[in-house]
Protein backbone atom coordinates (compact mmCIF):
# COMPACT_ATOMS: atom_id res chain seq x y z
CA UNK A 1 0.00 0.00 0.00
CA UNK A 2 1.18 3.70 -0.95
CA UNK A 3 2.10 5.69 2.10
CA UNK A 4 -0.17 8.95 0.75
CA UNK A 5 -3.13 6.55 0.87
CA UNK A 6 -2.67 7.27 5.16
CA UNK A 7 -3.96 10.32 6.39
CA UNK A 8 -3.27 11.13 10.24
CA UNK A 9 -5.52 13.89 11.76
CA UNK A 10 -4.65 15.54 14.69
CA UNK A 11 -7.80 17.46 16.23
CA UNK A 12 -7.03 20.19 19.01
CA UNK A 13 -8.87 22.72 20.84
CA UNK A 14 -7.14 25.60 22.38
CA UNK A 15 -4.11 23.22 22.45
CA UNK A 16 -1.25 26.49 22.64
CA UNK A 17 0.18 24.68 25.81
CA UNK A 18 0.96 21.36 24.11
CA UNK A 19 0.51 21.95 20.90
CA UNK A 20 4.27 22.80 19.56
CA UNK A 21 5.70 19.23 21.85
CA UNK A 22 2.81 17.03 19.81
CA UNK A 23 3.67 17.94 16.32
CA UNK A 24 7.33 18.67 17.13
CA UNK A 25 7.33 14.20 18.35
CA UNK A 26 4.51 13.65 15.14
CA UNK A 27 6.33 15.75 12.45
CA UNK A 28 9.20 13.22 12.03
CA UNK A 29 6.86 10.04 12.46
CA UNK A 30 4.55 11.46 9.81
CA UNK A 31 7.46 12.13 7.58
CA UNK A 32 9.37 9.10 7.77
CA UNK A 33 6.22 7.26 6.91
CA UNK A 34 4.88 9.17 4.54
CA UNK A 35 1.91 9.85 5.69
CA UNK A 36 -0.68 12.94 5.22
CA UNK A 37 -1.58 15.00 7.66
CA UNK A 38 -4.19 17.45 8.68
CA UNK A 39 -4.87 19.31 11.80
CA UNK A 40 -8.72 19.74 13.13
CA UNK A 41 -9.20 22.51 14.89
CA UNK A 42 -11.85 22.89 17.02
CA UNK A 43 -12.45 26.55 17.21
CA UNK A 44 -9.66 27.59 19.20
CA UNK A 45 -9.51 30.84 20.29
CA UNK A 46 -5.81 30.31 21.76
CA UNK A 47 -2.26 30.48 19.61
CA UNK A 48 -2.51 27.23 18.34
CA UNK A 49 -3.89 28.85 14.84
CA UNK A 50 -0.78 30.50 14.60
CA UNK A 51 1.42 27.58 16.06
CA UNK A 52 -0.23 25.26 13.02
CA UNK A 53 0.45 28.38 10.73
CA UNK A 54 3.70 28.51 11.55
CA UNK A 55 4.51 24.85 11.54
CA UNK A 56 3.43 24.62 8.53
CA UNK A 57 0.69 21.95 8.88
CA UNK A 58 -2.53 22.25 6.87
CA UNK A 59 -5.43 22.37 8.94
CA UNK A 60 -8.98 22.28 8.72
CA UNK A 61 -10.30 25.27 10.73
CA UNK A 62 -14.12 24.81 12.15
CA UNK A 63 -15.01 28.58 13.15
CA UNK A 64 -16.60 27.65 16.03
CA UNK A 65 -16.16 24.87 18.96
CA UNK A 66 -18.52 22.24 18.09
CA UNK A 67 -17.09 19.42 19.63
CA UNK A 68 -14.55 16.66 19.53
CA UNK A 69 -16.78 14.48 17.46
CA UNK A 70 -17.54 17.58 14.94
CA UNK A 71 -13.65 17.36 14.89
CA UNK A 72 -12.59 14.18 14.07
CA UNK A 73 -16.01 13.38 11.42
CA UNK A 74 -15.05 16.84 9.77
CA UNK A 75 -11.53 14.57 9.09
CA UNK A 76 -13.23 11.34 8.37
CA UNK A 77 -15.33 13.40 5.63
CA UNK A 78 -12.21 15.18 4.45
CA UNK A 79 -10.46 11.65 3.88
CA UNK A 80 -13.71 10.53 1.78
CA UNK A 81 -13.36 12.95 0.09
CA UNK A 82 -9.95 13.05 -1.15
CA UNK A 83 -9.35 9.04 -1.71
CA UNK A 84 -7.69 7.95 1.20
CA UNK A 85 -8.10 4.71 2.49
CA UNK A 86 -6.75 4.76 6.23
CA UNK A 87 -7.19 6.93 8.79
CA UNK A 88 -4.97 7.12 12.12
CA UNK A 89 -6.17 10.09 14.38
CA UNK A 90 -4.63 11.42 18.01
CA UNK A 91 -5.39 13.67 19.86
CA UNK A 92 -3.72 16.84 20.56
CA UNK A 93 -2.82 17.27 23.76
CA UNK A 94 0.18 15.30 23.64
CA UNK A 95 -1.14 12.22 25.50
CA UNK A 96 -1.00 9.95 22.78
CA UNK A 97 2.74 8.38 21.82
CA UNK A 98 2.85 9.30 18.03
CA UNK A 99 5.56 6.52 17.92
CA UNK A 100 3.16 3.57 17.67
CA UNK A 101 1.34 5.09 14.34
CA UNK A 102 3.00 2.83 12.53
CA UNK A 103 1.73 0.16 14.63
CA UNK A 104 -2.16 0.84 14.40
CA UNK A 105 -1.85 1.67 9.89
CA UNK A 106 0.08 -2.04 10.29
CA UNK A 107 -3.20 -3.49 12.56
CA UNK A 108 -5.31 -2.47 9.60
CA UNK A 109 -4.07 -4.75 7.86
CA UNK A 110 -5.87 -7.52 9.66
CA UNK A 111 -9.24 -5.23 10.62
CA UNK A 112 -11.54 -2.15 10.09
CA UNK A 113 -10.91 -0.60 13.17
CA UNK A 114 -7.75 -0.12 15.79
CA UNK A 115 -7.93 1.26 19.44
CA UNK A 116 -4.82 2.21 20.72
CA UNK A 117 -4.96 0.29 24.18
CA UNK A 118 -3.14 1.63 26.80
CA UNK A 119 -4.11 -1.44 29.00
CA UNK A 120 -2.23 -4.07 27.19
CA UNK A 121 1.35 -4.24 27.60
CA UNK A 122 3.55 -3.35 25.39
CA UNK A 123 5.87 -5.99 25.47
CA UNK A 124 8.64 -5.80 23.96
CA UNK A 125 9.15 -2.55 24.00
CA UNK A 126 10.37 -0.93 20.89
CA UNK A 127 11.00 2.26 22.61
CA UNK A 128 11.18 3.95 25.96
CA UNK A 129 7.98 5.79 27.47
CA UNK A 130 9.11 9.67 26.95
CA UNK A 131 6.88 10.45 29.75
CA UNK A 132 4.57 9.44 32.71
CA UNK A 133 2.10 6.67 31.30
CA UNK A 134 -0.88 7.11 31.92
CA UNK A 135 -4.09 4.84 32.90
CA UNK A 136 -6.57 7.45 33.88
CA UNK A 137 -7.82 9.27 37.49
CA UNK A 138 -9.37 6.88 39.85
CA UNK A 139 -12.83 7.92 38.71
CA UNK A 140 -11.45 7.69 34.77
CA UNK A 141 -10.37 4.08 35.52
CA UNK A 142 -13.90 3.47 36.99
CA UNK A 143 -15.52 4.72 33.81
CA UNK A 144 -13.39 2.67 31.78
CA UNK A 145 -14.07 -0.36 33.90
CA UNK A 146 -18.10 0.42 33.63
CA UNK A 147 -17.98 0.82 29.35
CA UNK A 148 -15.75 -2.42 29.09
CA UNK A 149 -18.69 -4.56 31.17
CA UNK A 150 -20.91 -2.61 29.29
CA UNK A 151 -19.64 -3.64 26.01
CA UNK A 152 -19.28 -6.78 26.80
CA UNK A 153 -22.66 -7.30 28.03
CA UNK A 154 -23.92 -5.86 24.53
CA UNK A 155 -21.71 -7.56 22.33
CA UNK A 156 -19.64 -10.22 23.83
CA UNK A 157 -16.30 -8.56 22.56
CA UNK A 158 -13.98 -7.60 25.26
CA UNK A 159 -12.38 -4.33 24.38
CA UNK A 160 -9.62 -2.98 27.04
CA UNK A 161 -9.76 0.75 26.66
CA UNK A 162 -12.88 1.78 24.79
CA UNK A 163 -12.27 5.41 25.89
CA UNK A 164 -8.91 5.93 23.75
CA UNK A 165 -9.28 8.18 21.23
CA UNK A 166 -5.91 6.78 19.60
CA UNK A 167 -7.60 5.51 16.93
CA UNK A 168 -7.00 3.72 13.23
CA UNK A 169 -9.84 3.23 10.84
CA UNK A 170 -10.37 2.27 7.37
CA UNK A 171 -12.19 3.78 4.35
CA UNK A 172 -15.37 1.52 5.39
CA UNK A 173 -15.11 2.78 8.86
CA UNK A 174 -15.51 6.79 8.07
CA UNK A 175 -17.96 6.05 5.71
CA UNK A 176 -19.76 4.34 8.41
CA UNK A 177 -18.95 7.24 11.28
CA UNK A 178 -19.91 9.71 8.75
CA UNK A 179 -23.61 10.02 9.47
CA UNK A 180 -25.64 11.92 11.85
CA UNK A 181 -25.57 9.42 14.64
CA UNK A 182 -22.00 10.22 15.46
CA UNK A 183 -21.89 11.96 18.82
CA UNK A 184 -20.81 15.57 18.70
CA UNK A 185 -19.28 15.60 21.78
CA UNK A 186 -17.95 11.93 23.29
CA UNK A 187 -17.37 9.53 20.55
CA UNK A 188 -16.21 6.08 22.71
CA UNK A 189 -18.02 3.25 23.68
CA UNK A 190 -21.15 3.73 21.78
CA UNK A 191 -19.17 4.54 18.71
CA UNK A 192 -17.12 1.05 19.23
CA UNK A 193 -20.67 -0.71 20.24
CA UNK A 194 -22.18 0.22 16.61
CA UNK A 195 -18.99 -0.58 14.57
CA UNK A 196 -19.03 -4.11 16.29
CA UNK A 197 -23.46 -4.24 15.63
CA UNK A 198 -21.99 -2.91 12.14
CA UNK A 199 -20.65 -6.34 11.69
CA UNK A 200 -16.71 -4.15 11.35
CA UNK A 201 -13.32 -6.07 12.69
CA UNK A 202 -12.01 -4.37 15.93
CA UNK A 203 -8.64 -4.94 17.13
CA UNK A 204 -6.57 -3.40 19.73
CA UNK A 205 -3.16 -2.20 19.96
CA UNK A 206 -0.84 -1.42 22.90
CA UNK A 207 0.42 2.00 23.16
CA UNK A 208 1.70 4.57 25.66
CA UNK A 209 -0.48 7.31 26.78
CA UNK A 210 0.88 10.13 28.72
CA UNK A 211 -0.59 12.09 31.59
CA UNK A 212 -1.85 15.86 30.57
CA UNK A 213 -0.03 17.79 32.45
CA UNK A 214 -1.97 20.87 32.07
CA UNK A 215 -5.35 19.32 31.81
CA UNK A 216 -7.59 18.52 28.85
CA UNK A 217 -11.16 19.92 28.91
CA UNK A 218 -12.41 16.51 30.12
CA UNK A 219 -10.77 16.94 33.36
CA UNK A 220 -12.41 20.28 34.36
CA UNK A 221 -15.46 21.15 36.58
CA UNK A 222 -18.33 18.52 35.99
CA UNK A 223 -17.15 17.47 32.28
CA UNK A 224 -15.98 14.06 33.90
CA UNK A 225 -19.31 13.71 35.17
CA UNK A 226 -21.50 14.88 32.30
CA UNK A 227 -19.02 12.73 30.40
CA UNK A 228 -19.73 9.15 32.18
CA UNK A 229 -23.30 10.48 32.14
CA UNK A 230 -23.60 11.15 28.35
CA UNK A 231 -21.51 8.21 27.54
CA UNK A 232 -23.33 5.82 29.52
CA UNK A 233 -26.93 6.71 27.88
CA UNK A 234 -25.53 7.46 24.68
CA UNK A 235 -24.64 4.08 24.46
CA UNK A 236 -27.67 2.25 26.39
CA UNK A 237 -29.45 4.05 23.62
CA UNK A 238 -26.97 2.61 20.91
CA UNK A 239 -28.86 -0.40 21.96
CA UNK A 240 -31.53 0.35 21.18
CA UNK A 241 -31.35 1.74 18.22
CA UNK A 242 -32.16 -0.16 15.34
CA UNK A 243 -28.36 -1.14 14.31
CA UNK A 244 -26.97 -0.29 10.56
CA UNK A 245 -24.78 -2.87 8.99
CA UNK A 246 -21.15 -1.91 7.14
CA UNK A 247 -21.98 -0.30 3.68
CA UNK A 248 -25.08 0.98 4.64
CA UNK A 249 -25.20 5.33 4.38
CA UNK B 1 -68.50 18.33 41.56
CA UNK B 2 -69.56 19.96 38.45
CA UNK B 3 -70.01 23.65 39.25
CA UNK B 4 -71.27 26.18 37.02
CA UNK B 5 -68.50 28.49 35.63
CA UNK B 6 -68.73 32.10 36.79
CA UNK B 7 -69.40 34.18 33.77
CA UNK B 8 -66.04 36.27 34.61
CA UNK B 9 -64.26 33.22 34.14
CA UNK B 10 -65.54 32.11 30.90
CA UNK B 11 -64.97 35.92 29.78
CA UNK B 12 -61.42 35.86 31.43
CA UNK B 13 -60.21 32.82 29.91
CA UNK B 14 -61.66 33.50 26.52
CA UNK B 15 -59.76 37.04 26.60
CA UNK B 16 -56.75 35.55 27.95
CA UNK B 17 -56.87 32.84 24.60
CA UNK B 18 -57.51 35.46 22.23
CA UNK B 19 -54.47 37.41 23.65
CA UNK B 20 -52.51 34.43 22.94
CA UNK B 21 -53.67 33.78 19.32
CA UNK B 22 -53.65 37.14 18.29
CA UNK B 23 -50.04 37.46 19.07
CA UNK B 24 -49.01 34.28 17.41
CA UNK B 25 -50.99 34.98 14.08
CA UNK B 26 -49.29 38.56 14.42
CA UNK B 27 -45.73 36.57 14.91
CA UNK B 28 -46.57 34.58 11.90
CA UNK B 29 -47.53 37.58 10.25
CA UNK B 30 -44.29 39.56 10.36
CA UNK B 31 -42.09 36.29 9.89
CA UNK B 32 -40.95 35.83 13.41
CA UNK B 33 -42.97 32.84 14.20
CA UNK B 34 -43.30 29.85 11.62
CA UNK B 35 -46.49 28.19 10.98
CA UNK B 36 -44.83 24.68 11.59
CA UNK B 37 -43.94 25.68 15.37
CA UNK B 38 -47.06 27.78 15.66
CA UNK B 39 -49.16 25.30 15.80
CA UNK B 40 -49.29 24.18 19.78
CA UNK B 41 -48.90 27.27 20.87
CA UNK B 42 -52.83 27.85 18.95
CA UNK B 43 -53.74 24.73 20.45
CA UNK B 44 -52.82 26.44 23.77
CA UNK B 45 -54.65 29.59 23.00
CA UNK B 46 -58.18 27.83 21.50
CA UNK B 47 -57.98 25.33 24.70
CA UNK B 48 -58.10 28.62 26.67
CA UNK B 49 -60.36 30.20 24.74
CA UNK B 50 -62.92 26.74 25.30
CA UNK B 51 -61.90 26.66 28.58
CA UNK B 52 -65.79 26.79 30.09
CA UNK B 53 -66.89 23.61 27.43
CA UNK B 54 -63.49 21.60 28.65
CA UNK B 55 -64.10 22.01 32.22
CA UNK B 56 -67.49 19.03 32.55
CA UNK B 57 -65.13 16.82 30.68
CA UNK B 58 -62.00 17.97 33.11
CA UNK B 59 -64.31 17.43 36.41
CA UNK B 60 -65.12 14.16 34.85
CA UNK B 61 -61.67 13.07 34.23
CA UNK B 62 -60.97 14.48 38.33
CA UNK B 63 -63.63 12.07 39.08
CA UNK B 64 -62.35 9.51 37.35
CA UNK B 65 -58.67 9.53 39.01
CA UNK B 66 -60.36 10.11 42.44
CA UNK B 67 -58.07 13.33 41.89
CA UNK B 68 -61.47 15.12 44.08
CA UNK B 69 -60.77 18.87 42.76
CA UNK B 70 -60.84 19.77 39.22
CA UNK B 71 -58.62 23.08 39.78
CA UNK B 72 -55.64 20.02 39.70
CA UNK B 73 -56.54 18.52 36.62
CA UNK B 74 -56.58 21.93 34.89
CA UNK B 75 -53.18 22.53 36.47
CA UNK B 76 -52.03 19.10 35.60
CA UNK B 77 -53.46 19.63 31.55
CA UNK B 78 -51.58 23.12 31.57
CA UNK B 79 -47.92 21.79 32.84
CA UNK B 80 -48.77 18.77 30.61
CA UNK B 81 -49.04 21.40 27.52
CA UNK B 82 -46.48 23.50 28.69
CA UNK B 83 -43.94 20.17 28.84
CA UNK B 84 -45.12 19.73 25.23
CA UNK B 85 -44.21 23.24 24.02
CA UNK B 86 -40.45 22.52 25.61
CA UNK B 87 -40.19 19.04 24.39
CA UNK B 88 -40.91 20.54 21.47
CA UNK B 89 -38.53 22.78 21.34
CA UNK B 90 -35.88 20.51 22.07
CA UNK B 91 -36.35 18.41 19.27
CA UNK B 92 -35.63 20.77 16.92
CA UNK B 93 -32.93 22.51 18.86
CA UNK B 94 -31.62 19.05 18.73
CA UNK B 95 -32.61 19.29 14.38
CA UNK B 96 -30.49 22.96 14.48
CA UNK B 97 -27.16 21.31 15.81
CA UNK B 98 -27.40 18.97 13.67
CA UNK B 99 -28.01 20.95 10.59
CA UNK B 100 -25.25 23.37 12.74
CA UNK B 101 -22.70 21.14 12.89
CA UNK B 102 -23.34 20.02 9.42
CA UNK B 103 -23.00 23.33 7.87
CA UNK B 104 -19.54 23.86 10.04
CA UNK B 105 -18.05 21.25 8.66
CA UNK B 106 -19.33 21.84 4.89
CA UNK B 107 -17.79 25.23 5.76
CA UNK B 108 -14.79 24.10 7.09
CA UNK B 109 -14.03 21.65 4.38
CA UNK B 110 -14.51 24.01 1.75
CA UNK B 111 -12.11 26.71 2.96
CA UNK B 112 -9.72 24.33 3.81
CA UNK B 113 -9.81 23.15 0.19
CA UNK B 114 -10.06 26.57 -1.18
CA UNK B 115 -6.78 27.40 0.72
CA UNK B 116 -5.21 24.25 -0.70
CA UNK B 117 -5.94 25.54 -4.53
CA UNK B 118 -4.72 29.20 -3.76
CA UNK B 119 -1.27 27.63 -2.11
CA UNK B 120 0.33 25.21 -4.71
CA UNK B 121 -0.59 22.51 -7.07
CA UNK B 122 -3.17 20.47 -6.28
CA UNK B 123 -2.66 16.99 -5.82
CA UNK B 124 -3.90 13.94 -4.33
CA UNK B 125 -2.23 14.89 -0.93
CA UNK B 126 -3.41 18.17 -1.72
CA UNK B 127 -0.01 19.75 0.01
CA UNK B 128 -0.84 17.54 3.40
CA UNK B 129 2.61 16.33 3.28
CA UNK B 130 4.57 17.50 5.54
Amino acid sequence: MKASSVLVILPIHNEAAHLERVLASLQPVVRREGYDLVAIDDGSTDASPDILRRSGVPAIRLFENVGYGTAVQTGYKHALAKGYERLLQLDGDGQHDPRFLPALARQLDHCDFVIGSRFLPVNPQPFAPNGHLYDGTRARRAGIRLFRLLLRAMTGQRITDPTSGYLGLNRSCMGFLSNDDYPYDFPDADVVFSLIRGGFRLAETPVYMYHNTVGGQLHRGLTPLWYMFKVTLSLLIAGLRKGKKRGTP
Amino acid sequence: MTQAVPLAHTLFSLFFGAAILAVVVELIRRNRLQERYAALWIVLAVAFMTYRWWLAPAAMLARWGNVGDVVTVVLFLGIFMCALLILQLAVKVSEFSTQIKNLTQEVALLKHELAQREEGPPGRGDGHRV
